[in-house]
């Protein structure tokens, strides 16, 4: 596991190339908890939202259990009015939550910024 | 002194334990709990040693139409919490004093008593009662009983015991107790006082205020950082060090636990109680050197907490703190949820038609079907009397979940206790019931005659085990 102040640089670095970069974490899928986070908007509670996520991640992978789709879930894109957000498996018990604006971003911005900096967080 | 309480008019008698360290003071309170299936609060432990007090109360017999309610404390024996000790001791209505008769010990044993029976004596007339419970009664080097009753009197009520089993144990505590009615009834009750009212809680307060060695000792509160969340250590915690993450800070604001002291650098375990409602505990594995360890070991155990999420009681929380010293603790909070044992001691002590066979079977049966969930599961959770309740859903882990190490490398949980020994426990919590209430256990002899529970335990039928249990 990555120590806390490796993740802070990494999403350091993550937030200097996405504009209109608003929060990420890396959470712990089977508890919810933020392994280490970095926001740049004070109001975005990002533990809860991080914690709501991983129950979102926990649901997917029941259903593609479900429906016995042998594969892996690699990242899931949600398209909010003003943000982007995106959710990126680093290991099967990790991953990423990312949240943007999307006046000032894109989706391809986005992830590929993530999947670059996603090996580091392993 | 005993007073009537003013709004249940329940007659209030404290019961304190007293003694020289290590006498079983702690051993003799505990048991009690466990027979009367209650609780006792500890506010805090050194290295296994009474700091503040031990605290149980329980109900018991009626007094002139009042309930007699008993607080029953033991005091820390160590010489630096004397004026703690004391504070109970001058205010009690009976002193159990448990004297360790080891020939070793001896010498203290009874320089001990002779300052307690001063104290009684400077009371005057209206002096607290005195009991002595000989204690250790198994060890081989213990002195003769004689010797023991040459140093005690021949008019001071003296029982043998021995703390580690519960040898004698109760016999001293009906004693006490019927010491303390009688006293009172020569007496009168006193008028309630908020010092003689105050609860466990209020008590640390007080006694912390009248701290013998302020500002030295492991349990010096945390000195407040400045600003406006001054005093409260979680105020400044950041995210991540508490699990569950969307509801944890909830849940600590309701415990107010900031007014605890979670910042001290104490080694070994700490078990802290607030009120009777939050359990609140850190092993002594959990401590961390660096905070990186710590907060890997937290999301290992909130992962445990997470997958056995539908199991465990919901009102639950784990927080990671630093110590005063630099280190890192990991705490565990729970909400006291009531377990079987509580269930079955508070029906057995409310109702006037328990049936006691039907709810020793309904119990034994909640921890069979927790232990099988347990198995199915996969869950390393020790599932017994104490940490098994029931819910709308069925049963549910109401304990505490264990920190260490071979809850997470898949080593083997704690032993458990087996189904007729759990049985057994049941069983003599009406026994004990019939001390003060002898019709109990005729109903519950007659119930027997009456039904045929099919519940076998380990090749003994448990109609069999109640059958010894409650032999004439």
């Amino acid at each position: 596991m990555p120590s806390e102040k490796q993740i802070l640089e990494t999403f350091e670095r993550v937030a200097s190339e996405i504009p209109g970069f608003i929060a990420a974490s890396l959470v712990d899928l089977d508890s919810g908890m933020t392994l280490g986070a970095r926001s740049v908007r004070g109001e975005f509670d990002l533990t809860a939202a991080s914690a709501y996520n991983s129950e979102m991640v926990k649901q997917k992978l029941k259903i593609m259990r479900a429906l016995n789709l042998n594969t892996t879930l690699e990242d899931m894109l949600l398209t909010l009015g003003d943000q982007i957000h995106l959710i990126k498996l680093v290991t099967p018990t990790t991953f990423i939550y990312l949240a943007a604006d999307r006046a000032s971003s894109n989706l391809a911005i986005v992830r590929n910024a993530v999947n670059k900096h996603a090996a580091s967080l392993v | 002194m005993a007073y009537l309480h003013p709004q249940d008019s329940g007659l209030v008698v404290r019961v304190v334990y007293d003694g020289p360290p290590e006498a079983g003071k702690t051993s003799s309170v505990r048991w009690l709990a466990k027979s009367f299936g209650r609780p006792v609060e500890t506010p805090a432990e050194e290295n296994g040693r009474t700091v503040f007090f031990d605290w149980l109360e329980h109900r018991a017999g009626v007094y002139e139409g009042s309930p007699v309610r008993l607080q029953i404390v033991s005091v820390p024996g160590q010489k630096r919490w004397a004026r703690r000790r004391k504070h109970f001791v001058s205010g009690a209505d009976v002193v159990v004093y448990v004297g360790d008769t080891s020939r070793p010990r001896w010498a203290e044993t009874v320089a001990r008593w002779r300052a307690l029976e001063e104290e009684a004596a400077a009371q005057g007339e209206s002096a607290m009662r005195l009991v002595f419970q000989a204690n250790k009664r198994d060890r081989p080097d213990a002195v003769p009983i004689a010797e023991v009753r040459a140093e005690v009197g021949a008019e001071v009520a003296l029982i043998e015991a021995s703390a580690a089993d519960g040898t004698g144990v109760q016999h001293a505590f009906v004693t006490a107790v019927r010491l303390a009615l009688e006293r009172t009834r020569s007496l009168g009750p006193a008028e309630p006082s908020p010092l003689l009212e105050a609860r466990a809680e209020r008590l640390v307060e007080t006694l912390r205020e009248m701290d013998d060695d302020p500002g030295k000792g492991p349990l010096t509160v945390r000195p407040p950082p400045p600003g406006p969340t001054s005093g409260d250590p979680l105020a400044s915690l950041p995210d991540g060090f508490i699990w569950p993450p969307a509801t944890g800070r909830a849940l600590l604001e309701e415990v107010r636990v900031g007014r605890l002291d979670l910042a001290s650098a104490t080694e070994g375990a700490r078990t802290l109680g607030l009120g009777s409602e939050w359990r609140i505990h850190s092993a002594a594995s959990a401590v961390f050197a660096n905070v990186d360890d710590a907060r890997d070991a937290l999301v290992v155990w909130a992962r445990v907490h997470a997958r056995a999420k539908e199991f465990l009681s919901a009102r639950r929380c784990i927080v990671l703190l630093e110590t005063v010293d630099r280190t890192w603790r990991l705490w565990q909070l729970i909400y006291r949820e009531p377990s079987l044992r509580d269930a079955f001691a508070s029906e057995l002590e409310t109702s006037p038609t328990f049936p006691a066979v039907a709810r020793v079977e309904q119990s034994v049966r909640g921890i069979l079907r927790a232990r099988e969930m347990c198995r199915e599961n996969a869950y390393k959770l020790a599932c017994t009397l104490d940490t098994v309740g029931f819910h709308q859903r069925g049963v549910q882990y109401v304990g505490p979940t264990e920190y260490a190490s071979q809850v997470v490398d898949g080593g083997a949980r704690h032993a458990e206790p087996t189904l007729a020994e759990q049985a057994w426990d049941l069983a003599t919590l009406v026994r004990d019931r019939a001390w003060y209430e002898p019709k109990v256990l005729v109903r519950a002899r007659a119930g027997l005659e009456r039904s045929s529970p099919k519940l076998d335990l380990e090749g003994e039928p448990l109609r069999d085990l109640l059958s010894r249990a409650w032999a004439e």
